[in-house]
């Protein structure tokens, strides 16, 4: 890395520490870099084992009792993404310093671990102000459509056998629904901000969203097709034996591809393209407004490699070594499995993002209708005809 | 074109008029273009300049020709000492100074160097522009080494005010050849992911190619120069055209491409790094280790009255100087022809027709800087 | 810039405490405006860069005034840009900052004869940190940034306002009679 020797700077002095943070220490790095998984698992843990245990030993199971315990997973599960997003966030900045040859945030806190805390408490007290020129009531609630969107679609998500909140059998449905949902957010964000470049951009974020539901829903109705069901606990379940990323490997890409551009994330990251449109729908937002936004980008970050996991990797299926399936030790192992196929999916697309630059928009809606709809229409044909012979 | 801004037509009402500011991301200094946008095409574009107006050419007359040197380099300032050889040049052919062998091969060297400092400042911004956020860390990495080496010569990273009539200020740091000789062994290496990164993706592909056409007639007519004119197929380098310093002495090739396109100056001015790497290669076995880096000059600088109008080749294109003397001690005028501003002539034509997105791909090819646009 | 946007510090403990947490979070998240001029312009990118990163203290570029806290002003700011700078200054959310880099910002720089120049940026934004320079190397402004942070966190400098431009300054004013516009 350095072919010519450079001094250290010389702008801290170890304090009362007894090191000197300026060193990076490989370990605490890797620790911090990866804290996400521990957390998630521990919270994942708390809610679903942790909370109805505490329900059943205090006897409150029935009737308001379980109305409370179902509310009280719902503030925990929020909690979750909450401290997910802001988890994700360092973890991206990190990432981004570990590929660009630097270290990303590195002194507050241990490697950095402190500095979302500091972003976060700094949005909020930060003026947030509306536009003379843009429309009140839209521009104040439209962070919070995405927010909502964003997070409400945790609650389907299996995390380990019965572990999941709302155990439908319409899963699939509310899933395509909600992340409808996101859109509307963004494109109502953009054009109540009252500047030409919040509507450019909140339209090209309108017009890609779009286009990608549709390969989107293609591909979850593939899934359902060769699953037999809508539920997604039904879906991980049919993965017993054979994940499904085998059988639908096409299906597999298209969705991959799909999310990255429901994330508008590189190189699908048009809509807020940092270097031409100025923040693009975000141009108008700043404090908590702004926070919101950000926040439920990487809610969504965490949540669609999540449903890439359960769809095509067998989410939460792992060797169980022996434990009982549907005790608390086999609940816990599960989840973990889960977690951490996740965070390779995480960490596959963060490495997208570092690398590639984006698409032009009419290539990126060319590319959906001329080539992904076909495709995924010939996957969804082809994994119903496979799902005939096969079973 | 008109200076003022655009009016909306009337009965033309799906056209949106925009202001591209002085301030946008797209780091290539204070441009504010006002585009007419139908949806994504540009209909219409009118570029304001000025934002960074200086005066250079004002105090100029009013500061004695070693002071010049100083200001000059803040035109083109990503290239540093490229800025500062046309009037050097200029003066020195005014008094007849003789410049030693060596002094003009470290004043090569120098101007290679920067040449390459300012094609990867060039390539990352260009990639932050596209999309892609690593390339820019990368190439400011390789361009910190460069600085480096600089700094240890000449005292300063960015604008070093070394080159002297005569020659340059000081001798070389005992250093400079080895140094030199690591960092083009790190720049092949580089030169190979940056290849990767930058020629070979197909993103870039997808973006650059077949955009932003310029033909050769335009390019002429418009009197572009440097690597975009050699982009559209005209092979005029001023370099080779009207040598100057070391060069008649080195071997390189000039790139051109017959094509036009945005990608094609894309890969003019990834050939021009190789053949700046080259040309340094060249320069480190065959500048001689000890001699005078400096030739005679008088000790007050005042040339005969008379103009002189020397031109080199920028890493944007021929930047030009014509000094006009009076005999004193300070230029009664001192003309700056800049690079980039005519580059940026082509604007307008190069942006009508084309999509938003396509227009940054432009700008960021052209390359702009704006010191040597506002002078 | 106060925790209830008062001019001085909260006197009780809760509040008091509360409003040193909250500068201590806006002196350690500072994100500033890509706002880049002249030459000092390459020399700050040149700051984020690998070799002196200054993200590592938390700070990165956000293109849009809305949500960028300090301004760094990096380069000579002449007439015709004066007006866009003091909009850009507008835009930005309290609470902001202006960081005032290079000898062009802090007074005009080499060009402080020139006619179109205008001789320092606090003649048209109140700045709270001057870098001296030409340009001003990376590590100057990283300590000019760390300063700042020290500022911002520091109980008894946070308070301290720079002098406020009067509204009726007109920076495009014709100058007196030794050539010189307006001082404040």
């Amino acid at each position: 890395m350095n072919p010519i020797p450079i001094p250290e700077d010389r702008h801290f002095r170890p304090r009362l520490l007894g090191y000197d943070p300026q060193k990076s220490r490989p370990w605490l790095e890797r620790l911090v870099y990866s804290a996400y998984v521990f957390v998630f698992w521990l919270i994942v843990i708390g809610t679903y084992a942790g909370v109805p245990a505490l329900f059943e030993a205090l006897g409150w199971n029935a009737g308001w009792g379980f109305v409370l315990m179902r509310a009280l997973q719902v503030v925990l599960l929020f909690l979750l993404s909450a401290v997910i997003a802001l988890l994700l966030i360092l973890v991206l900045r990190k990432y981004l310093g570990k590929v660009q040859e630097r270290y990303g945030p590195m002194h507050y806190g241990p490697a950095g671990g402190i500095q979302t805390v500091f972003d976060a408490l700094k949005l909020l007290a930060k003026e947030d102000f509306v536009p003379a020129a843009a429309d009140v009531l839209t521009f104040r609630l439209a962070p919070a459509v995405t927010f909502v969107a964003s997070f409400a679609m945790f609650a389907v998500v299996p995390f380990a056998s019965g572990w999941v909140l709302a155990d439908t059998n319409v899963g699939l449905i509310y899933l395509i629904a909600v992340s409808t949902l996101s859109a509307y957010g963004v494109l109502l964000g953009g054009v109540s901000s009252g500047n030409k470049w919040a509507l450019i951009g909140a339209l090209r974020a309108g017009a890609q969203m779009v286009s990608y539901e549709i390969p989107l829903a293609l591909v979850f109705l593939t899934v359902a097709v060769w699953a037999g069901s809508l539920s997604l606990g039904r879906i991980v379940d049919a993965q017993l034996g054979l994940w499904n990323v085998l059988p639908l490997a096409l299906s597999f890409v298209l969705y991959v591809i799909a999310s990255l551009a429901e994330l508008k994330h590189i190189p699908f990251d048009f809509p807020e393209a940092e270097s031409e449109l100025i923040a693009g729908y975000n141009v108008e937002y700043s404090g908590m407004s702004f926070a919101f936004f950000f926040l439920a980008e990487f809610v969504e970050l965490f949540l669609l490699p999540a449903l890439i996991v359960v769809f095509f990797f067998g989410g939460w299926h792992g060797p169980l070594f022996g434990l009982e399936p549907g005790s608390l030790a086999a609940g816990a192992l599960e989840s973990l499995y889960f977690t951490v196929k996740t965070a390779v999916w995480v960490w596959i697309f963060l490495w997208i993002r570092a690398t590639l630059p984006r698409y032009r928009d009419d290539q990126l809606m060319e590319f959906a209708w001329k080539a992904m709809i076909p495709l995924a229409l010939f996957g969804l044909v082809l994994a119903a005809y496979l799902r005939l012979i096969w079973r | 074109m008109s200076t003022m801004s655009l009016e909306p037509v009337r009965g033309r009402t799906d056209e949106m008029i925009v202001n591209m500011g002085p301030q946008h991301p797209a780091t290539h200094g204070v441009l504010r273009v006002v585009l007419g946008l139908e949806g994504e095409r540009i209909t219409r574009a009118v570029p304001h300049i000025g934002y960074l107006h200086r005066n250079h050419e004002k105090i100029e007359e009013a500061r004695s020709y070693p002071q010049v040197i100083a200001y000059t380099d803040r035109m083109d300032y990503v290239s540093g000492t490229q800025n500062e050889l046309p009037f050097v040049l200029a003066v020195e052919d005014m008094l007849g100074i003789e410049v030693p062998d060596r002094a003009k091969k470290i004043r090569t060297m120098f101007f290679e160097l920067y040449r390459l400092a300012s094609h990867l400042v060039w390539m990352g911004t260009a990639m932050l522009d596209l999309g892609a956020i690593s390339p820019f860390l990368y190439t400011f990495w390789d361009r910190e080494i460069i600085l480096g080496i600089v700094e240890k010569t000449a005292g300063a990273r960015m604008l070093p005010n070394y080159y002297t009539f005569g020659g340059v200020r000081r001798d070389v740091h005992p250093d400079f050849f080895k140094d030199t000789a690591d960092f083009l062994d790190h720049m092949e290496r580089r030169m190979v992911d940056y290849e990767h990164l930058v020629l070979e993706s197909p993103v870039v592909h997808a973006r650059t190619i077949g955009v932003g056409v310029l033909s050769k007639e335009r390019a002429i007519a418009r009197g572009v120069s440097g690597p975009v004119l050699r982009a559209s197929g005209v092979a005029y380098d001023v370099r080779k055209a009207f040598p100057y310093d070391a060069y008649p002495d080195v071997e390189f090739e000039i790139p051109t491409s017959p094509d036009g396109d945005t990608y094609a100056r894309f890969w003019v001015r990834f050939q021009e790094m190789y053949q700046s790497i080259r040309i340094l290669r060249q320069l480190v076995e065959l500048t001689p280790k000890t001699g005078p880096h400096k030739g005679k000059a008088p000790a007050r600088i005042k040339p005969p009255a008379g103009e002189r109008y020397r031109a080199v080749e920028n890493s944007r294109g021929e930047l030009g100087v014509l000094v006009v003397s009076d005999g004193t001690d300070k230029p009664y005028r001192v003309k700056h022809r800049g690079a980039a501003f005519s580059n940026l002539q082509i604007v307008p034509d190069l942006f009508v027709g084309a999509k938003f997105s396509d227009s940054i791909a432009i700008l960021s090819s052209l390359d702009p800087v704006f010191g040597e646009i506002d002078r | 810039m106060g925790l209830l946007g008062s001019d001085e510090r909260p006197r009780d403990i809760i509040l008091g405490t509360l409003d040193d947490l909250i500068n201590m979070a806006r002196s350690r998240s500072m994100w500033p405006l890509t706002f880049g001029i002249a030459c000092c312009a390459i020399e700050m990118m040149a700051t984020w860069d690998p070799k002196i990163d200054a993200d590592r203290f938390g700070m990165f570029f956000r293109n849009t005034p809305r949500q960028a806290d300090v301004m760094i002003v990096s380069g000579t700011v002449n007439k015709k840009l004066a007006k866009r700078l003091r909009r850009l200054y507008d835009q930005m959310a309290e609470p902001k900052w202006v960081i005032s880099m290079g000898a062009c910002a802090n007074q005009g720089g080499p060009f402080r004869q020139g006619y179109s120049v205008v001789e320092g940026v606090d003649k048209i934004v109140p700045v709270d940190v001057y870098i001296p320079g030409c340009p001003p190397r990376p590590e100057a402004l990283l300590q000019a940034l760390l300063l700042l942070r020290d500022k911002i966190a520091d109980r008894e400098l946070r308070y301290q306002k720079p002098r406020e431009i009067p509204a009726d300054y007109d920076v495009l004013a014709e100058p007196g009679k030794d050539g010189r516009l307006p001082v404040l």
